[in-house]
């Protein structure tokens, strides 16, 4: 649609109408643009500025700038500031005044309506210079507001590509005022629609520019795949609903470092939503074959059990040669138990370093780094990195800390005469329910800490035949060792210990071996006289599997055999017993910050 | 002075008739003070049988590990049969707990006409906590109380005997055949119902056939009086062992359970045993044809005792919670 000059009274409207002509008058395309939109996501891509790290490559691209768009909140609580500022930056400014009569000369178009609406634009531009912070040419020499700059080139480009294709110069310049403001507010926006994930919403996920060039692009199978992925990865991204990556997301939110820039919380949240979806992906798997065995944290652990890496903190910019100090805390929350001698204290050994291309600089950890945690510690940590000389840029800093735990784990469940259970079961009576038994279908319960365990067995109640009860028994148990926590991850196994019920044994299990008496907990007593099944992982497994990494979730299956049909049973109508693991692992946990090296010149 | 004089004295005649009428209610007064005539006391009903109750606090909702604690249970016999041979049973979580004894005896008294009180007795066990896993903070736990004991129903009534059900004799009759309905007999298995039908024999002589309807009304089991201490125990039950009731007794005029011909009967069995599948079955009894009442015999309206035999198996479960110190 093309306007015919007017005189510049009627031309001087919005072109709402203009608009609307636009949006039902059918499909707009341009041709096949990918090389467009290859420019503009790399573009936008240096705008950004990515650390990779956090998926495995080694490679930190600091970005020109951090860039994320505008605050509108700035606009209406102080409107009269913010039209000053305007005001005094167009009206008053003669960089201002000269464009306009550049354009009036030069590009005015063939109505009042082209020239209104290409100083309209300008003033758009203006206006978003100004509030981020060029104030005047030299400005845009600075590395602060270099990437608004590329913003406006990219928008431009855009402008010409794009819009000036699909329609004529007025629309054109109009789309482009909504696409400025979009690009510079929308992020802004949502974040005000959505507070709780406002970490989240940022460029990368709202890539304005990058949208705008695919809606454009010609329709075709690619670009509906690609808009099918990208809206997948939304849909993952918000609403994803595995109990691990929400807890992730959750734990994700918890560890956000209130001094860590939008993009350090960003690929912190990505790392930690990454980490989450393989696990979900890996127990989804391990389900759907059969071989995960599910469990669930003690409801008495009010409080989180383990060591945490809290609060780092620190100045993120530092000088070439200064000395470089980052804080953090460390606190290790375990289970007092000054009865129990066989409970081992924890041992945290704590480390710092700078990653630097392929190479690290290990800092020092003061006061300490090795600790011995019994009950409960808090200590404020300082990683310090002397005379080290960095180019400048930005470098991550990490604090490990690797630590020993045990979690340990129980299943309940129940066992019958199985001529008992047939008879029951023929006449309709519901076995559990009738001996007032309202936890039906027990679920292996775990201690709180970085390792969970599930367990699994026939569903109960198992039935003990008493004619030829060896033989006839048939039973399983199966053990999942999986991450509890999102972060960090399980170096090693150490030992992996079942105790099966009294008068239960294992049939053929290669995976385990007898534990050996001496090494029995004490606590309860002498029960040599007890026939108690207790095994551990095979020594040689565990070095094996320690050697090759662990894979989690890992899981063992058993069948089991019945030695004593008295033991079991005993001589009650229904017997209620415990199958107990317990696991001994070293840990390590990790909190990354970004520091950005600067020039002393 | 003279009407005044009639006013007295009418009013102690009165006085004096009242404390005369209610005489005989003043005199039915028990030492206990309730004012139920003796005669009416009925304690054939209701469904109730044995009642296991948890005492206040017992266990208590919360037991720390290393400590003593004890589980209180109150047996109510709240039914009019004795229990003779009632065992009750502890079922606790080995793991967790040491409890020396897990069984004992008990006999209970039923409601008797003469005693409609319920018997109880307290039945205790004591449990040793064990220590908790080194890394748990506490565990859910809990016992089951398992009773299991001889029981019987007893069913009083009365039924008419048509010895002219097709109406051929004109006499008129003193009574007519109809179906009985009962709500319980005083124990969990209820006799609901009785439908008497009249068999005509050979020379017009009648048998009749009695269909007594039984169901479970409990909240337990029922199983066979020989297997109580299998019910109570780890030892197999078989099919035969569950859901059997015995007619242990049917008695009307002069005719006893030996006089009737009563089925189910299993061959291995003496009396009549019924399966209660889906909770309620019926006998169906007949007067055997060696014995059938004569056709001269006029219409006639006589008691009815029908006494069943089982054995009963109840269970109570109570759930708490073991602590570690300092949590």
């Amino acid at each position: 649609m093309v306007n015919t000059p007017q005189s510049p009274n009627s031309g001087m409207t919005f072109g709402i109408d203009t608009i609307n002509n636009s949006i039902n008058s059918g499909k707009k395309v341009i041709s096949n643009n990918w090389t467009l939109l290859a420019i503009v996501f790399f573009f936008h891509i240096l705008n950004v500025g990515i650390n990779l790290t956090f998926i495995g490559i080694p490679i930190n691209f600091p970005g020109m700038h951090w860039f994320n768009g505008l605050n509108i909140t700035y606009l209406w609580k102080t409107p009269q500031l913010a039209g000053s500022v305007l005001y005094t930056n167009t009206i008053l400014n003669t960089t201002f005044w000269v464009l306009i009569i550049v354009i009036f000369v030069f590009g005015r178009g063939k109505s009042w309506e082209e020239f209104g609406s290409k100083v309209l634009m300008v003033v758009a531009f203006v206006a978003v210079s100004i509030f981020s912070g060029i104030y005047n040419i030299g400005d845009i020499a600075s590395l602060n507001v270099l990437g608004t700059v590329i913003e406006i080139i990219l928008i431009i480009v855009i402008r010409n590509v794009i819009f000036k294709q699909q329609y004529n110069i007025v629309e054109a310049n109009y789309y482009t005022i909504l696409i400025i403001f979009l690009d510079f507010y929308l992020i802004n926006i949502v974040q005000l629609m959505f507070p709780a994930q406002i970490d989240v919403i940022n460029r990368v996920i709202l890539p304005v520019l990058v949208l705008t060039v695919i809606v454009y692009m010609e329709s075709s199978t690619l670009k509906s795949w690609f808009i099918f992925g990208i809206l997948f990865f939304y849909l993952i991204f918000f609403m994803t609903s595995s109990p691990s990556i929400k807890a992730n997301f959750n734990a994700g939110f918890k560890g956000a470092e209130k001094d860590a820039t939008p993009l350090q919380t960003f690929s912190e949240k990505v790392k930690i939503w990454w980490a989450g979806t393989l696990q979900s992906y890996n127990e989804s798997k391990q389900m759907l074959s059969g071989d995960y065995y599910t469990g669930q944290v003690e409801q008495n652990q009010v409080k989180p059990l383990g060591v945490f890496l809290e609060d780092m903190k620190g100045d993120t910019e530092f000088l070439q040669n200064e000395k470089i100090e980052i804080w953090s805390k460390l606190k290790v929350q375990s289970l007092q138990n000054d009865n129990s001698p066989e409970t081992d204290p924890i041992n945290i050994n704590v480390s710092c370093f700078i990653k630097n291309g392929t190479g690290v600089i290990n800092g020092i950890i003061s006061p300490k780094s090795e600790f011995k945690v019994n009950s409960y510690e808090e200590e404020f940590l300082t990683c310090s990195f002397n005379n080290i000389n960095l180019s400048p840029g930005y470098y991550p800093v990490t604090f490990n800390a690797s630590f020993n735990f045990e979690t340990q784990s129980y299943l309940k469940t129940y066992y019958i005469d199985k001529d008992k259970k047939r008879t029951l079961m023929a006449n309709n009576v519901n076995i559990l329910s009738s001996y007032g038994i309202s936890d039906t279908s027990p679920v292996a319960v775990y201690t709180n800490g970085p390792i969970k365990i599930g367990m699994e067995t026939t569903p109960p109640p198992i039935g003990v035949p008493s004619i030829n009860p060896e033989a006839d028994f048939s039973s399983y148990i199966g053990i999942t060792i999986d991450k509890n926590w999102g972060e960090g991850s399980l170096k090693s196994i150490k030992e992996l210990w079942i105790e099966l019920p009294e008068g239960l044994s294992f049939n053929d299990c290669p995976s385990f071996e007898n534990l050996p008496q001496d090494k029995w907990d004490t606590k309860n007593g002498d029960k040599s006289y007890v026939m108690i099944s207790k095994y551990q992982l095979n020594n040689s497994k565990i070095s094996t599997d320690n050697k090759k990494g662990f894979t989690l979730p890992k899981s063992y299956k058993c069948s089991l055999k019945l030695k004593s049909r008295n033991d079991l049973l005993g001589q009650t109508p229904i017997a209620i017993k415990y199958f107990k693991t317990r696991i001994s692992y070293d840990y390590m946990i990790t909190k990354t910050t970004n520091i950005n090296i600067r020039s002393i010149n | 002075m003279t009407n005044n004089k009639t006013k007295g004295f009418m009013f102690i005649i009165t006085i004096v008739l009242s404390l005369y009428l209610s005489g005989c209610s003043l005199a039915n007064f028990s030492a206990s003070g309730k004012e139920t005539p003796i005669t009416n006391v009925n304690v054939y009903q209701g469904t109730e049988g044995l009642e296991i109750e948890f005492l206040t606090n017992s266990p208590p909702e919360k037991v720390y590990e290393g400590e003593n604690f004890v589980v209180s249970t109150l047996l109510n016999n709240k039914g009019a049969y004795p229990i003779t041979s009632g065992k009750v049973v502890l079922t606790h979580e080995p793991d967790y707990f040491d409890v020396p004894t897990t069984s004992s005896t008990f006999n209970l008294l039923g409601k008797t006409m003469y005693d409609p009180s319920e018997h109880n007795i307290q039945k205790s066990f004591n449990l040793n906590t064990k220590k908790l896993e080194p890394k748990s903070t506490g565990h859910d736990s809990i016992v089951l109380v398992t009773a299991c004991y001889d029981y019987g129903t007893k069913l009083n009534t009365e039924v008419c005997i048509d010895t002219d059900p097709q109406n051929i004799k004109a006499i008129e009759k003193s009574c007519n055949t109809e179906d009985l309905s009962f709500s319980g007999q005083g124990a969990p298995i209820a006799i609901t119902k009785i439908e008497t039908k009249m068999i005509i024999g050979e020379g017009g002589k009648v048998r009749p056939n009695f269909w007594i309807y039984v169901q479970n009304h409990g909240d337990g089991q029922v199983i066979s009086k020989s297997s109580i201490d299998k019910a109570c125990g780890s030892a197999s039950i078989d099919k035969n062992e569950l859901n059997g009731v015995v007619l242990k007794d049917l008695k009307f005029s002069q005719y006893t359970l030996a006089d009737m011909d009563c089925r189910p009967k299993p061959e291995t069995s003496l009396n009549p045993v019924l399966k209660l599948t889906d909770n309620e079955q019926y006998f169906i009894c007949t007067l055997r044809d060696d014995v059938s009442i004569p056709a001269d015999t006029s219409t006639f309206k006589t008691g009815l005792y029908i006494e069943l035999e089982y054995g009963y198996t109840l269970t109570k479960s109570k759930e708490f919670t073991i602590k570690k110190y300092n949590t």
